[in-house]
Protein backbone atom coordinates (compact mmCIF):
# COMPACT_ATOMS: atom_id res chain seq x y z
CA UNK A 1 0.00 0.00 0.00
CA UNK A 2 1.24 3.12 -0.94
CA UNK A 3 1.65 5.88 2.15
CA UNK A 4 2.70 9.31 2.19
CA UNK A 5 4.18 9.20 5.55
CA UNK A 6 6.47 6.17 4.28
CA UNK A 7 7.80 8.04 1.66
CA UNK A 8 8.27 11.01 3.41
CA UNK A 9 10.52 9.44 5.83
CA UNK A 10 12.57 7.49 3.00
CA UNK A 11 12.63 11.02 1.12
CA UNK A 12 14.30 12.40 4.17
CA UNK A 13 17.10 9.35 4.31
CA UNK A 14 17.60 9.66 1.08
CA UNK A 15 18.12 13.17 0.97
CA UNK A 16 20.76 12.47 3.80
CA UNK A 17 22.62 10.04 2.02
CA UNK A 18 22.44 12.20 -1.51
CA UNK A 19 23.65 15.28 0.32
CA UNK A 20 20.67 17.16 -1.74
CA UNK A 21 17.70 19.29 0.10
CA UNK A 22 14.64 17.61 0.60
CA UNK A 23 12.93 19.56 -1.53
CA UNK A 24 14.81 18.78 -4.92
CA UNK A 25 13.24 15.32 -4.21
CA UNK A 26 9.70 16.11 -3.98
CA UNK A 27 9.21 14.45 -7.79
CA UNK A 28 9.93 11.03 -5.83
CA UNK A 29 6.77 11.71 -3.58
CA UNK A 30 4.46 9.79 -6.46
CA UNK A 31 7.00 6.77 -6.60
CA UNK A 32 5.87 3.92 -3.64
CA UNK A 33 7.80 3.93 -0.48
CA UNK A 34 8.91 0.23 -0.84
CA UNK A 35 10.77 1.47 -4.37
CA UNK A 36 12.33 4.29 -2.43
CA UNK A 37 14.20 2.28 0.10
CA UNK A 38 14.94 -0.29 -2.86
CA UNK A 39 16.67 2.46 -4.03
CA UNK A 40 18.02 4.00 -0.98
CA UNK A 41 19.50 0.78 0.46
CA UNK A 42 20.65 0.40 -2.99
CA UNK A 43 23.07 3.05 -2.88
CA UNK A 44 24.06 1.82 0.56
CA UNK A 45 25.86 -0.89 -0.78
CA UNK A 46 27.00 0.89 -3.08
CA UNK A 47 28.77 3.09 -0.85
CA UNK A 48 30.45 0.11 0.99
CA UNK A 49 30.63 -2.30 -1.71
CA UNK A 50 33.24 1.20 -3.37
CA UNK A 51 36.63 0.13 -2.80
CA UNK A 52 36.04 -2.51 -0.77
CA UNK A 53 39.26 -4.31 -0.95
CA UNK A 54 41.12 -1.52 0.30
CA UNK A 55 39.02 -1.03 3.03
CA UNK A 56 39.42 -4.69 3.83
CA UNK A 57 43.20 -4.42 3.20
CA UNK A 58 43.48 -1.25 5.71
CA UNK A 59 41.34 -3.60 8.23
CA UNK A 60 44.05 -5.75 7.72
CA UNK A 61 46.67 -3.35 9.15
CA UNK A 62 44.29 -3.00 11.79
CA UNK A 63 44.72 -6.53 13.30
CA UNK A 64 48.69 -6.28 13.56
CA UNK A 65 48.17 -2.86 16.30
CA UNK A 66 47.44 -2.99 19.63
CA UNK A 67 43.59 -1.75 20.29
CA UNK A 68 44.79 1.86 21.81
CA UNK A 69 47.45 2.16 19.11
CA UNK A 70 44.51 2.03 16.11
CA UNK A 71 42.17 4.37 18.04
CA UNK A 72 44.69 6.58 18.76
CA UNK A 73 45.07 6.89 14.90
CA UNK A 74 41.55 6.72 14.14
CA UNK A 75 41.16 9.91 16.08
CA UNK A 76 44.17 11.92 15.09
CA UNK A 77 44.00 10.77 11.16
CA UNK A 78 40.82 9.11 9.89
CA UNK A 79 37.60 10.57 9.53
CA UNK A 80 34.57 9.26 11.22
CA UNK A 81 32.99 8.29 7.63
CA UNK A 82 36.47 6.69 6.70
CA UNK A 83 36.68 4.94 10.07
CA UNK A 84 32.81 3.55 9.53
CA UNK A 85 34.04 1.93 6.40
CA UNK A 86 37.20 0.31 7.10
CA UNK A 87 35.53 -0.81 10.77
CA UNK A 88 32.86 -3.44 8.80
CA UNK A 89 35.69 -4.94 7.53
CA UNK A 90 36.47 -6.37 11.12
CA UNK A 91 35.17 -8.64 13.18
CA UNK A 92 32.55 -7.23 15.50
CA UNK A 93 34.89 -8.45 18.42
CA UNK A 94 38.04 -6.22 17.28
CA UNK A 95 35.41 -3.14 16.46
CA UNK A 96 34.14 -3.37 20.23
CA UNK A 97 37.80 -3.53 21.52
CA UNK A 98 38.85 -0.44 19.31
CA UNK A 99 35.32 0.96 20.29
CA UNK A 100 36.32 1.11 24.28
CA UNK A 101 38.72 3.40 23.59
CA UNK A 102 37.30 6.02 21.63
CA UNK A 103 34.92 8.76 22.87
CA UNK A 104 31.13 8.59 22.37
CA UNK A 105 31.45 12.04 20.49
CA UNK A 106 33.35 10.16 17.69
CA UNK A 107 31.35 6.81 18.40
CA UNK A 108 28.43 9.01 17.34
CA UNK A 109 29.82 10.10 14.14
CA UNK A 110 30.75 6.86 13.01
CA UNK A 111 27.65 5.40 14.15
CA UNK A 112 26.16 7.96 10.98
CA UNK A 113 27.60 6.59 8.55
CA UNK A 114 28.29 2.92 10.04
CA UNK A 115 26.17 -0.09 8.17
CA UNK A 116 23.66 -1.27 9.96
CA UNK A 117 24.20 -4.37 8.60
CA UNK A 118 27.72 -5.07 10.02
CA UNK A 119 26.72 -3.29 13.65
CA UNK A 120 24.36 -6.08 14.80
CA UNK A 121 27.48 -7.87 17.01
CA UNK A 122 28.74 -4.68 17.60
CA UNK A 123 25.72 -2.98 19.98
CA UNK A 124 25.99 -6.73 21.73
CA UNK A 125 29.26 -6.38 22.43
CA UNK A 126 29.43 -2.73 23.64
CA UNK A 127 28.59 -1.54 26.94
CA UNK A 128 25.62 -0.09 28.18
CA UNK A 129 27.43 2.82 29.47
CA UNK A 130 28.60 3.80 25.93
CA UNK A 131 25.91 3.04 24.22
CA UNK A 132 24.02 5.38 26.27
CA UNK A 133 26.90 7.88 26.06
CA UNK A 134 27.04 7.07 21.94
CA UNK A 135 22.61 7.68 21.99
CA UNK A 136 22.79 11.11 24.10
CA UNK A 137 25.17 12.55 21.46
CA UNK A 138 22.77 11.35 18.89
CA UNK A 139 19.81 12.82 20.41
CA UNK A 140 21.38 16.40 20.90
CA UNK A 141 22.57 16.25 17.77
CA UNK A 142 18.90 15.87 16.44
CA UNK A 143 20.42 12.62 14.26
CA UNK A 144 17.11 11.09 14.36
CA UNK A 145 17.57 9.02 11.27
CA UNK A 146 20.82 7.13 12.92
CA UNK A 147 19.04 6.53 15.98
CA UNK A 148 15.92 5.17 14.08
CA UNK A 149 18.57 3.16 12.41
CA UNK A 150 20.01 1.39 15.57
CA UNK A 151 17.39 1.66 18.07
CA UNK A 152 15.96 -1.68 15.98
CA UNK A 153 19.04 -3.52 16.58
CA UNK A 154 18.85 -3.14 20.48
CA UNK A 155 17.72 -5.50 22.70
CA UNK A 156 14.53 -4.13 24.83
CA UNK A 157 16.02 -3.56 28.26
CA UNK A 158 18.45 -0.91 26.70
CA UNK A 159 16.06 0.25 24.55
CA UNK A 160 14.18 0.84 27.77
CA UNK A 161 16.71 2.43 29.48
CA UNK A 162 17.62 4.91 26.14
CA UNK A 163 13.81 5.59 26.13
CA UNK A 164 14.04 6.67 29.77
CA UNK A 165 17.20 9.19 29.17
CA UNK A 166 14.71 10.79 26.52
CA UNK A 167 12.77 13.43 28.23
CA UNK A 168 10.80 15.20 25.56
CA UNK A 169 7.79 12.58 23.98
CA UNK A 170 8.76 14.64 21.00
CA UNK A 171 11.69 12.87 20.45
CA UNK A 172 11.04 9.79 21.06
CA UNK A 173 8.31 10.44 18.40
CA UNK A 174 11.17 11.51 15.92
CA UNK A 175 12.77 8.45 16.31
CA UNK A 176 10.17 6.14 15.99
CA UNK A 177 9.37 7.59 12.25
CA UNK A 178 12.99 6.49 11.34
CA UNK A 179 12.73 2.87 12.74
CA UNK A 180 13.95 0.34 10.59
CA UNK A 181 12.71 -2.36 10.29
CA UNK A 182 9.38 -1.06 10.19
CA UNK A 183 7.87 -4.01 11.41
CA UNK A 184 9.89 -3.18 14.86
CA UNK A 185 8.13 -0.46 15.91
CA UNK A 186 5.16 -2.35 17.28
CA UNK A 187 7.26 -4.54 19.81
CA UNK A 188 9.13 -1.06 20.56
CA UNK A 189 5.68 0.76 21.69
CA UNK A 190 4.71 -1.97 23.75
CA UNK A 191 8.15 -2.05 25.61
CA UNK A 192 7.61 1.39 26.44
CA UNK A 193 5.96 3.09 30.03
CA UNK A 194 1.94 4.01 28.74
CA UNK A 195 1.99 7.02 30.36
CA UNK A 196 4.90 7.97 27.97
CA UNK A 197 2.69 6.93 24.87
CA UNK A 198 0.02 8.86 26.94
CA UNK A 199 2.00 12.05 26.84
CA UNK A 200 3.10 11.43 23.27
CA UNK A 201 -0.82 11.11 22.05
CA UNK A 202 -1.30 14.47 23.42
CA UNK A 203 1.23 16.45 21.85
CA UNK A 204 -1.22 16.59 19.08
CA UNK A 205 -3.09 19.04 21.00
CA UNK A 206 -0.01 21.07 21.43
CA UNK A 207 0.04 23.59 18.19
CA UNK A 208 3.98 24.38 19.50
CA UNK A 209 4.67 20.35 18.22
CA UNK A 210 3.17 20.93 14.94
CA UNK A 211 5.65 19.11 12.64
CA UNK A 212 5.67 15.94 15.09
CA UNK A 213 2.04 15.46 14.38
CA UNK A 214 2.57 13.63 11.63
CA UNK A 215 5.24 11.61 13.19
CA UNK A 216 2.41 10.54 15.54
CA UNK A 217 0.29 9.61 12.85
CA UNK A 218 2.87 7.26 11.31
CA UNK A 219 3.48 5.63 14.66
CA UNK A 220 0.20 4.81 14.34
CA UNK A 221 -0.31 3.56 11.25
CA UNK A 222 2.90 1.30 11.83
CA UNK A 223 1.66 -0.35 14.46
CA UNK A 224 -0.44 -3.88 14.97
CA UNK A 225 -4.00 -4.31 15.36
CA UNK A 226 -4.11 -4.17 18.73
CA UNK A 227 -1.90 -2.00 19.32
CA UNK A 228 -3.82 0.00 17.04
CA UNK A 229 -6.40 -0.33 18.92
CA UNK A 230 -5.59 0.09 22.38
CA UNK A 231 -3.98 3.09 21.30
CA UNK A 232 -7.84 4.70 19.42
CA UNK A 233 -8.99 3.74 22.91
CA UNK A 234 -6.60 5.60 24.61
CA UNK A 235 -6.99 8.76 22.32
CA UNK A 236 -10.93 8.54 22.64
CA UNK A 237 -10.43 8.79 26.46
CA UNK A 238 -8.37 12.16 26.08
CA UNK A 239 -11.81 13.59 24.57
CA UNK A 240 -13.16 15.20 21.42
CA UNK A 241 -10.34 17.76 21.31
CA UNK A 242 -7.35 15.37 20.71
CA UNK A 243 -9.23 13.48 17.89
CA UNK A 244 -10.12 16.81 16.10
CA UNK A 245 -6.73 17.80 16.37
CA UNK A 246 -5.76 14.32 15.30
CA UNK A 247 -8.15 15.04 12.30
CA UNK A 248 -7.13 18.40 11.35
CA UNK A 249 -3.72 16.96 11.23
CA UNK A 250 -4.20 14.17 8.67
CA UNK A 251 -6.24 16.81 6.62
CA UNK A 252 -3.47 19.36 6.64
CA UNK A 253 -1.13 16.90 5.67
CA UNK A 254 -3.30 14.77 3.29
CA UNK A 255 -2.87 11.62 5.36
CA UNK A 256 -6.02 10.07 5.01
CA UNK A 257 -4.82 7.16 3.11
CA UNK A 258 -2.55 6.23 6.50
CA UNK A 259 -5.32 7.04 8.89
CA UNK A 260 -7.99 4.87 7.01
CA UNK A 261 -6.75 1.85 8.06
CA UNK A 262 -5.81 2.94 11.62
CA UNK A 263 -9.94 4.15 11.63
CA UNK A 264 -10.70 0.56 11.31
CA UNK A 265 -8.60 -1.26 13.67
CA UNK A 266 -10.95 0.82 16.64
CA UNK A 267 -13.21 -0.99 18.79
CA UNK A 268 -16.58 -0.55 17.05
CA UNK A 269 -17.96 1.67 20.06
CA UNK A 270 -14.39 4.05 19.47
CA UNK A 271 -15.25 3.96 15.59
CA UNK A 272 -18.64 4.84 15.74
CA UNK A 273 -17.49 7.98 17.99
CA UNK A 274 -14.93 8.68 16.22
CA UNK A 275 -17.21 7.85 12.27
CA UNK A 276 -19.96 10.55 13.41
CA UNK A 277 -17.34 13.35 14.48
CA UNK A 278 -19.00 16.61 12.85
CA UNK A 279 -15.11 17.14 12.54
CA UNK A 280 -14.73 14.35 9.96
CA UNK A 281 -17.59 15.47 7.85
CA UNK A 282 -16.84 18.61 6.75
CA UNK A 283 -17.30 18.60 3.23
CA UNK A 284 -13.32 19.64 2.42
CA UNK A 285 -12.64 16.65 4.83
CA UNK A 286 -14.93 14.14 3.58
CA UNK A 287 -13.85 15.06 0.27
CA UNK A 288 -10.11 14.36 1.01
CA UNK A 289 -11.26 11.09 2.67
CA UNK A 290 -13.08 9.66 -0.40
CA UNK A 291 -10.41 11.00 -2.64
CA UNK A 292 -7.97 9.16 -0.36
CA UNK A 293 -10.14 6.01 -0.39
CA UNK A 294 -10.71 5.86 -4.16
CA UNK A 295 -6.62 6.39 -5.02
CA UNK A 296 -5.57 3.84 -2.50
CA UNK A 297 -7.82 1.18 -3.01
CA UNK A 298 -9.45 1.71 0.51
CA UNK A 299 -13.01 1.12 -0.01
CA UNK A 300 -13.24 -1.96 1.76
CA UNK A 301 -11.75 0.11 4.48
CA UNK A 302 -13.92 3.08 3.97
CA UNK A 303 -17.28 1.27 4.10
CA UNK A 304 -16.30 -0.86 7.18
CA UNK A 305 -16.34 3.10 8.38
CA UNK A 306 -19.48 4.01 6.97
CA UNK A 307 -21.12 1.30 8.36
CA UNK A 308 -21.19 3.17 11.76
CA UNK A 309 -21.75 6.59 10.35
CA UNK A 310 -24.61 8.19 11.06
CA UNK A 311 -27.32 9.59 8.37
CA UNK A 312 -25.59 13.11 8.62
CA UNK A 313 -22.15 11.46 8.06
CA UNK A 314 -23.49 9.41 5.12
CA UNK A 315 -24.74 12.33 3.63
CA UNK A 316 -21.55 13.91 3.74
CA UNK A 317 -19.91 10.87 2.15
CA UNK A 318 -22.53 10.49 -0.66
CA UNK A 319 -22.14 14.69 -1.31
CA UNK A 320 -18.28 13.63 -1.69
CA UNK A 321 -18.72 10.98 -3.59
CA UNK A 322 -20.87 12.81 -6.37
CA UNK A 323 -17.95 15.32 -6.86
CA UNK A 324 -15.61 12.27 -7.70
CA UNK A 325 -15.13 10.79 -11.22
CA UNK A 326 -17.90 8.38 -12.35
CA UNK A 327 -15.28 6.04 -12.11
CA UNK A 328 -15.27 5.79 -8.32
CA UNK A 329 -18.51 3.64 -8.14
CA UNK A 330 -17.22 0.53 -10.08
CA UNK A 331 -14.59 0.25 -6.94
CA UNK A 332 -17.23 1.54 -4.22
CA UNK A 333 -19.20 -2.01 -6.02
CA UNK A 334 -16.34 -3.88 -6.10
CA UNK A 335 -15.14 -3.12 -2.36
CA UNK A 336 -19.00 -4.18 -1.07
CA UNK A 337 -18.57 -7.17 -3.00
CA UNK A 338 -15.78 -8.12 -0.87
CA UNK A 339 -17.21 -6.70 2.05
CA UNK A 340 -20.63 -7.38 1.41
CA UNK A 341 -21.68 -4.18 2.48
CA UNK A 342 -24.93 -3.77 0.30
CA UNK A 343 -27.10 -1.85 3.01
CA UNK A 344 -24.28 0.74 3.98
CA UNK A 345 -23.45 0.89 -0.08
CA UNK A 346 -26.87 1.33 -1.09
CA UNK A 347 -27.63 3.46 1.67
CA UNK A 348 -25.00 5.82 0.60
CA UNK A 349 -26.01 5.42 -3.08
CA UNK A 350 -29.27 6.70 -2.71
CA UNK A 351 -28.42 9.52 -1.52
CA UNK A 352 -26.24 10.28 -4.35
CA UNK A 353 -28.16 12.28 -7.37
CA UNK A 354 -30.39 10.70 -9.99
CA UNK A 355 -28.39 10.11 -12.57
CA UNK A 356 -25.32 8.09 -10.65
CA UNK A 357 -28.07 6.08 -8.33
CA UNK A 358 -28.65 5.13 -12.53
CA UNK A 359 -25.15 4.31 -13.25
CA UNK A 360 -24.71 2.48 -9.83
CA UNK A 361 -27.93 0.26 -10.73
CA UNK A 362 -26.45 -0.69 -13.92
CA UNK A 363 -23.16 -1.76 -12.23
CA UNK A 364 -25.05 -3.59 -9.93
CA UNK A 365 -26.93 -5.13 -12.86
CA UNK A 366 -23.66 -6.55 -14.00
CA UNK A 367 -22.75 -8.18 -10.04
CA UNK A 368 -26.35 -9.74 -9.98
CA UNK A 369 -26.02 -12.40 -12.98
CA UNK A 370 -22.31 -13.73 -10.71
CA UNK A 371 -24.56 -13.34 -7.07
CA UNK A 372 -26.41 -16.32 -5.68
CA UNK A 373 -30.18 -16.12 -5.79
CA UNK A 374 -30.52 -14.98 -2.00
CA UNK A 375 -28.01 -12.49 -2.32
CA UNK A 376 -29.79 -10.81 -5.58
CA UNK A 377 -32.84 -11.34 -3.98
CA UNK A 378 -31.28 -9.25 -0.78
CA UNK A 379 -29.68 -6.31 -3.18
CA UNK A 380 -33.56 -6.73 -5.29
CA UNK A 381 -35.40 -5.20 -1.91
CA UNK A 382 -32.92 -3.06 -0.47
CA UNK A 383 -32.99 -1.58 -4.10
CA UNK A 384 -36.48 -1.08 -4.22
CA UNK A 385 -36.36 -0.09 -0.23
CA UNK A 386 -34.04 2.87 -1.04
CA UNK A 387 -35.96 3.82 -4.34
CA UNK A 388 -33.04 2.70 -6.66
CA UNK A 389 -34.73 0.57 -9.09
CA UNK A 390 -34.84 1.45 -12.66
CA UNK A 391 -38.60 1.95 -12.33
CA UNK A 392 -38.57 4.26 -10.31
CA UNK A 393 -35.52 6.10 -12.07
CA UNK A 394 -36.96 6.95 -15.33
CA UNK B 1 5.50 10.31 -20.08
CA UNK B 2 5.57 7.36 -22.20
CA UNK B 3 7.38 4.32 -20.62
CA UNK B 4 9.24 4.00 -23.92
CA UNK B 5 10.74 7.71 -23.97
CA UNK B 6 12.27 6.95 -20.66
CA UNK B 7 13.94 3.80 -20.69
CA UNK B 8 17.10 4.71 -21.62
CA UNK B 9 17.52 6.92 -18.58
CA UNK B 10 15.76 4.28 -16.35
CA UNK B 11 18.68 2.07 -17.81
CA UNK B 12 21.10 4.70 -17.10
CA UNK B 13 19.76 4.93 -13.52
CA UNK B 14 19.83 0.99 -13.00
CA UNK B 15 23.49 1.09 -14.02
CA UNK B 16 24.67 3.41 -11.72
CA UNK B 17 22.70 1.66 -8.64
CA UNK B 18 24.25 -1.76 -9.86
CA UNK B 19 20.25 -3.10 -10.21
CA UNK B 20 18.58 -4.79 -12.91
CA UNK B 21 16.55 -2.47 -14.49
CA UNK B 22 13.27 -4.24 -14.05
CA UNK B 23 13.64 -3.50 -10.06
CA UNK B 24 13.15 0.15 -11.43
CA UNK B 25 9.74 -0.48 -12.49
CA UNK B 26 8.49 1.93 -10.18
CA UNK B 27 10.65 5.16 -11.42
CA UNK B 28 9.03 4.88 -14.80
CA UNK B 29 6.83 7.14 -14.46
CA UNK B 30 9.35 10.25 -13.66
CA UNK B 31 10.64 12.07 -16.56
CA UNK B 32 13.77 11.77 -18.58
CA UNK B 33 15.14 14.69 -17.04
CA UNK B 34 13.94 13.50 -13.64
CA UNK B 35 15.70 10.36 -13.73
CA UNK B 36 18.66 11.63 -15.66
CA UNK B 37 19.16 14.08 -12.61
CA UNK B 38 18.78 10.91 -10.37
CA UNK B 39 22.08 9.53 -12.02
CA UNK B 40 23.84 11.90 -11.83
CA UNK B 41 23.34 12.34 -8.37
CA UNK B 42 23.92 9.15 -7.81
CA UNK B 43 27.46 9.75 -9.71
CA UNK B 44 28.26 12.92 -8.30
CA UNK B 45 27.62 11.10 -4.22
CA UNK B 46 30.04 8.26 -5.61
CA UNK B 47 32.81 10.40 -6.65
CA UNK B 48 32.25 12.88 -3.80
CA UNK B 49 33.39 9.88 -1.60
CA UNK B 50 35.94 8.86 -3.69
CA UNK B 51 37.42 12.28 -3.54
CA UNK B 52 37.35 12.67 0.06
CA UNK B 53 38.53 9.26 1.19
CA UNK B 54 41.53 10.14 -1.30
CA UNK B 55 42.29 13.39 0.10
CA UNK B 56 41.90 11.73 3.26
CA UNK B 57 44.42 8.80 2.84
CA UNK B 58 46.45 10.95 1.11
CA UNK B 59 47.15 14.34 3.52
CA UNK B 60 46.72 11.97 7.14
CA UNK B 61 47.80 8.40 6.49
CA UNK B 62 51.69 7.77 7.55
CA UNK B 63 53.37 8.20 4.62
CA UNK B 64 54.43 4.20 4.50
CA UNK B 65 50.87 3.40 5.43
CA UNK B 66 49.54 5.80 2.63
CA UNK B 67 52.10 4.50 -0.06
CA UNK B 68 50.78 0.83 0.60
CA UNK B 69 47.17 1.95 1.01
CA UNK B 70 47.03 3.83 -2.46
CA UNK B 71 48.41 0.86 -3.72
CA UNK B 72 45.95 -1.20 -2.66
CA UNK B 73 43.34 1.01 -3.82
CA UNK B 74 44.89 0.95 -7.69
CA UNK B 75 44.77 -2.62 -7.47
CA UNK B 76 41.20 -2.11 -6.33
CA UNK B 77 40.02 -0.07 -9.21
Amino acid sequence: MMSNLATQAELVKLSSMMDVPLSQLNFLKAVPAESLRFFRLALVELHFEQKRNAYRWLGMWVYMLPSWVVALCVRWWISPALTAKIACSLSAWRMSKIAGHLPDEFMAKVAAAFDPRAARELILLLPLAQILGIATILLRDRDYVTMGRFVGLLNDQIVQQIAAAITEESDLLEIAFHIEPRERVDHLVHILPPERINKALLIVCDPAKRQVWPKLLALMSNIGYDLKRQLGDLAVLQGDHVIEAIIQAAQEDDLWEDMLPVVTCLSPDVQRHVANLPALRRPEVMLRIVLAAESCALWTDMLTIAAYMNNAARDAVAHAISQVDGRILNHIAYATLLRSQWMVTLDIVRRLPRDQQMACYQILNHYTYALDVETTIYIHQLLVEFGIMESDLT
Amino acid sequence: MDKTDNSAALLELAKAIRRPPISLNDFSTLSDEQLTWLSDQVHSMCQREYQQEQQQLRQKTPWLLRVLALKARKHDE
